[in-house]
């Protein structure tokens, strides 16, 4: 089963993405912030198909996230998916040149079409 | 007239110059004229040298009062530009910026106390000490040298330095008389104004996201429930009710991000990106969405080419999709019967060097009335707000619309429309 990282702090938005993973058939790992979302990717045995990463969290936001991964030789090929609330040009081009694959704003797709684009991202980017 | 004036011989006075002589040591004829006898009139001399004496008289007279009349007019003068000197002191001192005067020899030969917070205890600063403290932020030097070069002014990137967001400004200073231009530069605090920015770049991150969250959880989980437990619910009406909370959550999303987006354009912060688009394949993608909507209302949908296709406009991509989206979507809401035409550049209206769009509905029409208010903000909030046209959405669509439109060089209008027969809209983007 592929396994879907899942970096959020809000808790309705947890809920309902780790719902929509499970009942789309995916196993579902999550970390609440920033840091811990770091401490355990580094830490995971099995690295996860793709990584869907907020942008606004406590301790260490996305970006700055996202600037790590892309740092680490263990990590970078990771695809990773910023899903955030945060509409501006401005900051979707910060994710896209950090190196996201996609930047989707959660109001404006469904849970479906969220599971959709991750399911296409990983057949693209998954050997 | 002399009072010793007296018509008398001279002969006598000669006479006895010359005994002095002849009895004075080595004196021959050293006498004026010696044993010659002279009449000539003493008195018409006197008369001369008093009349010079009047005239010298007059002139020094008239050159004292002279003097005083220029001493005078110096003092004054010299008042006035001791004055105006500290008016200008004094201005330059309230200059809410540090100031600074450089010739063009490259040294400072004024500035205003501001420029002395940069340099705390100096009293003397040179370009030199400019050049060294912004080192890395600013080349002052560079700068001066480039505007006494070319007489234009420059200003440069802001940078953080001092716990301050500073912002240089070089002017060139037009020469008087016999001098060479020089350059005024200002070193600007835009601190305030930073945190300012900040603020309400913070406020829309927050609002957006503040607001989208609960939102996107309410569609969502809706969605969900639709798509994932059907089955579960106990009956049809439960299932609409869901679709009701589903539907609701996204005229909410919708409404936040009109209000979003106008806060944003109106304050500045709307960015274009503008590129080669091919509007025709812009116009489909965004057809294909509304087309099974129209469907589903029973209503025909067709998009409609009019010239040979690829059709570039150069234009940001997402505002072009907004508006497009924009127009179309109202155009199925507010039909019932009848359907949607689409036409890309077929319209007599198209100017040249622009391509155009025009949605057209045999809708609900706009009534005469509505009209002047079309493209404004809520539309007839003023007068009609409970017997608006339009009953749902904010009334900001068109108005963002056309503003975005006019930004990007374009333009929203409406072509025509007839109460119970429907609309015609029409955006028109630059080629180039």
């Amino acid at each position: 089963m592929q396994k879907i990282f899942i970096v959020e702090d809000d808790p309705l938005m947890i809920r309902m993405y780790e719902r929509v993973f499970k009942l789309s058939g995916y196993e579902v790992e999550l970390a609440f912030d920033g840091e811990e979302a770091i401490a355990k990717l580094n830490t995971i045995k099995e690295k996860p198909a793709v990584i869907l990463l907020d942008i606004m969290m406590p301790k260490m936001n996305g970006l700055d996230v996202l600037k790590l991964i892309k740092k680490d030789a263990k990590l970078k090929d990771i695809p990773v998916i910023v899903l955030t609330n945060l509409a501006g040009k401005d900051d979707a081009k910060k994710g896209m040149d950090l190196g996201a694959i996609s930047y989707l704003v959660k109001s404006e797709y469904e849970p479906k079409e969220v599971v959709r684009i991750t399911k296409e991202t990983i057949d693209k980017y998954t050997k | 007239m002399f009072p010793w004036t007296k018509l008398f011989s001279v002969k006598r006075l000669l006479a006895q110059k010359d005994e002095d002589v002849l009895d004075s040591p080595g004196g021959s004829s050293g006498g004026l004229n010696s044993g010659q006898e002279e009449d000539f009139d003493v008195d018409d001399s006197v008369t001369d040298i008093e009349k010079a004496r009047t005239a010298a008289l007059n002139l020094l007279e008239d050159l004292n009062t002279e003097k005083a009349r220029v001493e005078e007019t110096v003092l004054l003068r010299t008042k006035e530009l001791k004055e105006e000197k500290a008016r200008l002191k004094a201005a330059i001192e309230s200059f809410p910026s540090a100031f600074f005067l450089v010739d063009s020899n490259f040294k400072i030969v004024d500035r205003n106390s501001k420029l002395k917070d940069f340099f705390p205890g100096r009293e003397t600063i040179s370009l030199d000490d400019l050049q060294d403290k912004f080192k890395g932020f600013a080349d002052v030097k560079g700068s001066c040298s480039k505007v006494l070069g070319n007489h234009m002014p420059i200003s440069l990137n802001e940078f953080y330095i001092d716990n301050k967001f500073i912002k240089f400004l070089f002017v060139p200073v037009e020469p008087g008389e016999g001098e060479d231009f020089g350059v005024l530069g200002l070193l600007n605090d835009v601190t305030e104004q930073k945190v300012l920015e900040r603020s309400k770049d913070e406020f829309f991150s927050i609002a957006s996201h503040e607001l989208r969250t609960p939102l996107a959880a309410i569609r969502g989980n809706a969605s969900m429930l639709l798509d994932f437990f059907v089955a579960d619910l106990p009956n049809k009406e439960v299932k609409q009710m869901i679709q009701d909370i589903k539907e609701g959550g996204e005229r909410l999303i919708k409404v936040v991000n009109d209000f979003l987006d106008v806060s944003s354009f109106e304050l500045g912060k709307v960015i274009f990106t503008k590129e080669e688009l091919d509007i025709v394949d812009i116009v489909r993608e965004m057809a294909r969405v509304y087309e099974t909507l129209a469907a589903k209302k029973g209503l025909f949908f067709n998009v409609k080419v009019e010239e040979k296709e690829p059709l570039y406009i150069f234009a940001d991509k997402a505002r072009t999709k907004q508006i497009i989206v924009n127009l179309i979507s109202n155009a199925v809401k507010n039909t019932e019967k009848g359907g949607i035409e689409i036409i890309i550049d077929g319209s007599a209206f198209t100017q040249k060097g622009f391509r155009s769009v025009i949605v057209k509905d045999t809708g609900i029409g706009i009534s005469e009335e509505a009209r002047p208010l079309l493209f404004r903000k809520f539309q007839q909030a003023q007068e009609k707000l409970l017997t608006r046209d339009m009953t749902q959405g904010t009334g900001l669509g068109l108005y963002l619309s056309k503003r975005l439109a006019e930004a990007m060089g374009g333009d929203v209008v409406l072509l025509e429309s007839e109460p119970g027969k429907g609309s015609s809209f029409m955006v028109s983007l630059p080629i180039k």
